[in-house]
């Protein structure tokens, strides 16, 4: 998945087109809150998940926590597509543009891999025990790198603006 | 049980259809609807 994701991004020509912006100002800024969003999500996704596996608190985990999870994991992939799609297909994979884009890039295409095989472990009982928590990290990681090689630069660069 | 497995239904039905949805907008289909 992340491999065919970097090859479409690398033989696609960019169109250059934007996104219809809601009710952002341009499709840069719905971008980045978007992204934003799914990072919030991703951080509720590890707090909850730690949760239900007992790393940490005590007892058993609320009943709404599990159902919490997978429907914020699901709004946060939704998220991500909108903003990945931007990026494949109107900015294309850039390797000439910079430490910063090509890390991003990179991140981006793993973040779907690792994402797809999250989806695919958390079904699969066959697997050893650290396979899902390793899996999740990653993804986790992947959006984290995204995120500060993409919003957190726009925010530092050119503000909190909408 | 039912309810769960009616729940865990829906998850997969919203990633498998987003999946889809993603792949078909890189391949052009649609791209309208997203870009200006």
């Amino acid at each position: 998945m992340a491999v065919a994701l970097g090859v479409y991004g690398w033989l696609h020509d960019p169109t250059g087109r934007s996104l219809v912006t809601l009710f952002f100002s341009r499709t840069l800024t719905l971008k980045v809150w978007f992204a934003t969003a799914a990072f919030a999500l991703a951080l509720f996704q590890g707090g909850s998940a730690l949760r239900i596996y007992g790393k940490i608190g005590s007892g058993r985990p609320p009943g709404w926590l599990r159902p919490a999870h997978r429907i914020s994991g699901t709004l946060a992939f939704l998220l991500t597509i909108i903003v990945a799609y931007h990026c494949l297909w109107a900015l294309g994979f850039q390797v000439h543009s910079g430490t910063r884009v090509l890390i991003h890039g990179m991140a981006g295409c793993f973040f779907f891999g690792a994402l797809a095989s999250k989806v695919l472990i958390v079904r699969t009982r066959r697997l050893p025990r650290w396979a899902l928590p390793l899996v999740g990290g990653a993804v986790f990681a992947a959006l984290t790198i995204v995120w500060l090689t993409s919003a957190l630069w726009f925010f530092r660069t050119q503000g909190l603006g909408i | 049980m039912a309810k769960r497995r009616a729940f865990d239904t829906a998850i997969g039905v919203v990633l498998a259809a987003g999946a889809v949805i993603f792949v078909l907008l890189l391949a052009g289909v649609g791209s309208g609807v997203l870009t200006k």
